[in-house]
């Protein structure tokens, strides 16, 4: 390291001399493309997950537009916990908590992400909470099965 | 060697080109920041208003609402039992002879999620398209 250093101050008259070019590494590019990676991260980390992470049912056919105005995405874990957005609310306080959002905002709408495995009656029962607060219907959020040939079938 | 002759020759510092490296980042988080939501879609399922308490009840003569349960044993539409591949031709006929074109949807209550859906989605595919789903239990066990 020594050596390499004093070669290189050494050479450096001689350089300095002939083309007068400091040799440094440009740094404000990649410090520039660094900060808009981070940006971009930070904008699109919310937004990739929506809600809690689980195990999603794979369809063929889902719907085919996807009119997002700002949903609100319920999570029920295989645990058969329930989450709104990504706040954990217990099955009791689901019905005034479904209330609550009908009344702040009437067009939202809701977007159920549930675990394939929970069993259907789990399920069931947010559908008959939407239906005593008033919601007209919810989205359920799937897998598309045609954009994934490799996942496993009949499952 | 040849690289100490060419730094002291002509005075260069090796240095990475990153630009590419970069560039190729770059286009790949763009091209996952695009694929990642088309993995995810949804299904809009109606949830029907709920009856009112003093609602007339409906007229001797009308047509019973379709519904279509799902048990471990199989699929059946008001009770009676059908297989797979019967479904989409017996939903189809049976919404042909009504004004409203809608199918109520319900599961037993043990079943996996992932096989109604899975039911849901065959009718979808083959045709029916506004589905409702049930707040009250209407599938019983086999």
């Amino acid at each position: 390291m020594a050596a390499a250093d004093s070669e290189a101050t050494g050479s450096e008259p001689s350089r300095r001399q002939t083309s007068s070019v400091k040799a440094e590494i440009n740094v404000t590019p990649l410090v520039d493309v660094v900060l808009v990676l981070l940006i971009i991260f930070m904008v699109v980390a919310p937004q990739m997950e929506a809600g809690v992470a689980v195990d999603l049912p794979s369809i063929l056919n889902p719907d085919l537009g996807q009119n997002d105005v700002e949903p609100t995405t319920l999570t029920l874990t295989p645990s058969g916990t329930l989450f709104v957005e990504k706040e954990e609310v217990a099955a009791a306080q689901m019905l005034s908590r479904l209330e609550k959002l009908h009344a702040d905002k009437p067009e939202a709408r809701l977007v159920l992400k549930a675990d394939k495995r929970i069993e259907y009656g789990k399920v069931r029962a947010l559908f008959k909470s939407c239906q005593t607060v008033g919601f007209p219907g919810v989205s359920l959020q799937v897998l598309d099965r045609a954009n994934q040939k490799g996942a496993p079938d009949g499952v | 060697m040849a690289f100490d002759v060419g730094s002291s020759r002509k005075g260069l510092r090796p240095s990475m080109n990153v630009t590419p490296l970069v560039d190729v980042v770059l286009v790949l988080l763009i091209i996952f920041m695009v694929v990642t939501p088309l993995l995810t879609k949804q299904l809009w399922l109606n949830v029907p208003p709920k009856p009112e308490e003093n609602a007339p009840p409906p007229p001797a003569d009308a047509l019973p609402p379709i519904v279509l349960t799902l048990n471990t044993a199989g699929p059946r539409i008001n009770g009676q039992a059908y297989t797979r591949d019967q479904l989409p031709e017996a939903i189809e006929r049976m919404l042909a002879a009504r004004p409203d074109k809608v199918v109520f949807f319900d599961a037993q209550s043990d079943m996996p999620y992932g096989d109604a859906l899975e039911l849901i989605d065959w009718v979808r595919g083959h045709g029916v398209s506004t589905l409702a789903v049930l707040g009250d239990e209407m599938a019983t066990p086999p």
